[in-house]
């Protein structure tokens, strides 16, 4: 091999190698400040009639008991705004939606995969998170959410073309992702994949690269990329698309974990 | 030489006398050092006792006080998740579901009928005149506000518009239309109406101008299950 070809190999692994520590130890450093940014997100308890509930939960049951008050405080908290909210009961598998407090929809989650920070997170920490539902900011999917369709009006009767049936296949994947406000990535896959091709990954191929492009600046800077908390849920497409076009863009969604 | 050996005589009892200092101050600390731990141990262990004792306290009244807690945190649970379950009304109520055009009918909380129904085609209008109008169904919780029999449609612009036909005056006698909304209508605010159809084909499928269409048995069923200030959940 010629020398030169070899320096110049050695020195792209070496910037390679460089680059995969330096990445690995600046997403362990992003991942502790999003723990320490949680803490101090949700140091406060929620309170009934101005009296705040703090968590004392010592033994697995009283944990629960915490845990189930605080799902109950998000649910009622939800049940007050107009809009359909979401319900995500990560424990019994239930993805739900819910409007002024009435399920009307109740789908089954099929796999889900969360973020290791909530079990990382203390208890009492986590309870306060859970205690009032998270208001979603970004909304991104493979579908539309208004899957609206333009109708020129004819001038007059000659050019008027009565509708016809309105194509309701349903090939396109849904997947989509949903992003609090406070950081906490939800991302819905379809399950079974309707198709095995590329396209079934387009929105998170897409997404992932959006995620790599902003955090490649701060790599290169030396700067600490952002670390958000993941929940990923597998479920039926039906479900998925209905959830998907029921939420409103700023919907409220409450989460219970354990 | 005299002077020398009194000399010497007294080096030997000074250096006699150093020895014997020397040897009762370690029998002082030797006996002193296990008086000292014996003594220590007799003022300590009470000590420790009380402390124990105190520390004991302190965590009975946690525990008392996080039983407490815990008690009324349970009792707070139960309270919010009655009141949240009371939430969903004992009187009849429907939901539609516009993604894939279903709607299911509830009675004391129990589900008494389920069907296809037509929801909003999510069709932009455009007219030639730049007015617009999309086609949807209002999502969110609505309420029955009036209920009719044989009910005669009002035709608004936009149905003049999408024919490509000139837009009659308000009171125009061509607005009016009779025997295309089935036997019933329901009104839900805003003019959009649950009503009936001559296009039953299209049921289960997005077709309408933003109201719900049902057939005439379902429509039926519906009228006479709901009454006004029944709730209407649409998603």
């Amino acid at each position: 091999m010629n020398k030169s070809l070899k320096i110049f190999l050695l020195t792209a692994i070496a910037i390679f190698a460089l680059t995969i520590v330096t990445y690995s130890v600046l997403k362990i450093i992003s991942v502790d400040r999003m723990l320490n940014s949680f803490e101090k997100d949700y140091a406060n308890s929620p309170s009934f009639q101005k009296q705040p509930i703090e968590f004392s939960g010592s033994d697995s049951s009283s944990k629960e008991i915490f845990m189930q008050f605080a799902y109950y405080n998000a649910l009622l908290e939800a049940s007050k705004s107009d809009s359909i909210s979401l319900v995500l009961d990560i424990k019994d598998s239930i993805a739900s939606l819910l409007i002024k407090g009435v399920t009307v929809h109740k789908a089954h989650i099929d796999k889900i995969k969360i973020s290791p920070l909530f079990k990382a997170v203390e208890p009492k920490i986590l309870y306060n998170a859970l205690s009032s539902p998270f208001i979603i900011a970004n909304q991104k999917s493979s579908i539309p959410k208004r899957p609206l369709m333009v109708k020129i009006a004819p001038r007059d009767t000659s050019e008027y073309v009565p509708d016809i049936i309105p194509d309701t296949t349903d090939i396109t994947p849904v997947n989509f992702t949903l992003e609090t406000s406070t950081g906490i990535i939800i991302r819905i896959f379809e399950m079974p994949p309707s198709s095995k091709t590329v396209i079934n990954l387009t929105h998170f191929v897409k997404e992932e690269t959006r995620t790599i492009f902003r955090d490649l600046p701060k790599i290169v800077t030396l700067k600490v990329p952002e670390y958000h908390p993941y929940i990923y849920l597998k479920m039926d497409r039906k479900d998925a698309k209905m959830i998907y076009r029921a939420i409103p863009q700023k919907a409220l969604v409450v989460i219970k974990i354990e | 030489m005299e002077t020398t050996d009194i000399h010497n005589e007294n080096t030997t009892d000074s250096k006699r006398g150093f020895s014997y200092k020397l040897l009762f101050l370690k029998i002082t600390i030797l006996l002193c050092l296990p008086i000292t731990i014996l003594l220590a141990s007799f003022t300590i262990e009470p000590l420790a006792e009380y402390t124990l004792k105190q520390h004991n306290q302190d965590t009975t009244e946690t525990v008392t006080k996080k039983k407490q807690t815990k008690k009324a945190v349970e009792k707070l649970t139960t309270h919010f998740k009655q009141k949240f379950v009371a939430l969903t009304p004992y009187k009849p109520y429907i939901v539609v579901n516009t993604t894939y055009n279903r709607f299911k009918l509830y009675k004391n909380r129990k589900l008494i009928r389920t069907g296809f129904c037509s929801t909003g085609s999510y069709t932009l209008l455009k007219s030639q005149n730049k007015r617009e109008w999309i086609f949807q169904t209002p999502k969110g919780l609505h309420k029955i506000q009036g209920k009719i029999t044989s009910p005669v449609w009002r035709r608004p612009d936009w149905s003049f518009i999408e024919e490509g036909l000139p837009v009659p005056s308000k009171d125009d006698p061509s607005r009016w239309e009779a025997g295309v909304l089935g036997d019933y209508a329901m009104s839900i605010g805003n003019g959009f109406l649950i009503h009936g159809t001559i296009y039953k084909r299209f049921l289960g499928m997005p077709v309408t101008h933003g109201c719900i269409r049902m057939n005439d048995e379902d429509l039926k069923a519906v009228y006479n299950t709901l009454e006004i200030s029944s709730m209407v959940y649409i998603f």
